[in-house]
């Protein structure tokens, strides 16, 4: 064997020829909040001098995990706080989470309430 | 290369004479990816191109340019996506897809 064999690149190059590497992203991180209802249902005690809306904090994608006022996107996993006057759910979600599926409008399973 | 396109007839349009065309003329090569580099599919979704062209086909499939059509799903695929993987060296990976394009004219479908 040559001294400069190097077993683990040589595997790489293995998997890649026999189109065996896989994207493994999972989408969305939360299944069971996929619905906008399971969503909803998450807000009972959600503070109730929050300048958001729980109505428009399920509709973008976010659950309430129960502390303070930090939320969590079912798609991406990303956690949300500290509201303020005049915050809308989807801009902050887009301005920290911009690689987010669901915001970008891929289908990841969301169930959007039905009215 | 060192090959020569000898040309083919074609029906002209209406009275015209008959016009000679390459051979390799009025192709479309949409590739997902560039010269020498490996396609990504997503174990859930599928494949990151055809899920990005399937995307785009359905919101601008009736109204762009094919070739306009074709640069909106390079630029999803550009940036929307990257790889996740356990195994060492395949995470954090990005593809960019390959228009290769010998059209003669602008193509639209048929609204």
């Amino acid at each position: 064997q040559s001294p400069d064999y190097d077993e683990e690149a040589e595997n790489r190059e293995f998997l890649l020829r026999t189109g065996e590497v896989v994207d493994e992203s999972m989408y969305p991180v939360v299944p069971h909040m996929k619905s906008e209802e399971a969503r909803l249902s998450t807000f009972n005690n959600w503070p109730a001098d929050s300048p958001v809306r729980p109505e428009d904090l399920a509709e973008a994608g976010m659950y309430y995990i129960g502390i303070d006022d930090n939320v969590q996107c079912f798609c991406c996993g990303g956690g949300l706080s500290g509201w303020e006057q005049g915050d809308d759910p989807w801009s902050e979600h887009a301005k920290y989470y911009s690689n987010c599926f669901f915001f970008l409008g891929h289908n990841v399973g969301n169930v959007p309430l039905t009215t | 290369g060192t090959d020569l396109d000898s040309g083919i007839e074609c029906d002209g349009v209406g009275d015209e004479e008959t016009q000679r065309i390459p051979v390799e003329a009025d192709f479309l090569y949409a590739y997902s990816t560039a010269p020498g580099y490996y396609a990504w599919r997503n174990v859930a979704n599928g494949s990151w191109f055809i899920s990005s062209l399937c995307d785009m086909l359905l919101k601008y499939g009736k109204q762009l340019e094919i070739m306009q059509v074709m640069t909106r799903v390079n630029h999803k695929v550009a940036l929307e996506f990257e790889s996740s993987s356990n195994l060492p060296g395949f995470d954090g990976k990005k593809q960019i897809p390959c228009i290769v394009s010998m059209l003669t004219k602008e193509l639209y479908f048929p609204k």
